[in-house]
């Protein structure tokens, strides 16, 4: 009877742990420092996001527009603490990946579907321009799907006879 | 303790600069609908009394209509006098 030796994972090189450790700290370090900033200057600046969602092509109520003012930038810190925290950093990663997909989703549908673009006062990243919401959305999602992928615990070599 | 040292500092530095930027961003309250059909924001004008269309030279450019939300529905009127928006 043939042996084999099963194993989850190559094992990693020294030089690819602390390469991966790295990344995986600038990412934790950048995403933490983006949401955290974008939902405090949410708060910070009053009802600017309240007359922004006001003047948003989503034909949301003033009320729709009262919950969101409050809801959005607590959505955001909620992500940022579940990704500072060990045991919940990989569910806290998904949940920004599908924020920014949403973002990515909204800004495009605004840049390539709508004829009167609404303007992107205030925020985080008023001086760009939609298209390049777009660009800097997508380029999110992407890196909040490599911490995500980062995250993920390799499985421990376990060598079973089979 | 050693774990939470990253996000600390990402905390630390966010609310810093959140606080830092807040008071320098202007509080869109008047828009105007540029050629590219992009809105543009600025603080609120003084159109004057009246029911003349309130129109505005945006970056040495218009004059554009001045609307009071981001709804071509909604123009501003007033005494007539043109307003400059730097």
């Amino acid at each position: 009877m043939n042996q084999h030796i099963k194993t989850g994972h190559r094992a990693k090189s020294k030089y690819e742990k602390t390469l991966s450790a790295s990344i995986s700290k600038a990412l934790l370090f950048y995403f933490i420092l983006l949401l955290s900033y974008a939902a405090l200057s949410k708060i910070t600046e009053g009802n600017s996001l309240y007359i922004s969602l006001i003047n948003a092509p989503l034909f949301l109520s003033t009320e729709l527009a009262g919950f969101g003012q409050w809801f959005i930038p607590i959505t955001e810190l909620v992500l940022a603490i579940s990704i500072s925290f060990k045991t919940t950093r990989k569910i806290g990663y998904i949940g920004v990946a599908l924020l920014f997909i949403l973002l990515s989703v909204y800004a495009g549908w605004i840049t390539w579907f709508l004829p009167n673009k609404p303007c992107s006062c205030g925020g985080l990243i008023s001086l760009l321009s939609w298209k390049q919401h777009v660009v800097f959305n997508l380029l999110n999602l992407i890196l909040s799907l490599i911490g995500w992928y980062l995250t993920q615990r390799p499985i421990k070599a376990n060598p079973t006879t089979i | 303790m050693k774990n939470f040292l990253i996000p600390a500092l990402a905390f630390v530095s966010a609310i810093g600069m959140s606080f830092t930027t807040a008071n320098t961003k202007e509080q869109a309250s008047d828009y105007v609908l540029l050629p590219n059909d992009t809105w543009r924001a600025f603080s609120e004008v003084d159109c004057g009394q009246g029911e003349q269309a309130c129109q505005a030279m945006v970056d040495g450019n218009g004059p554009f209509q001045v609307y009071d939300e981001q709804d071509t529905d909604t123009p501003k009127e007033g005494s007539g006098t043109l307003i400059i928006v730097p």
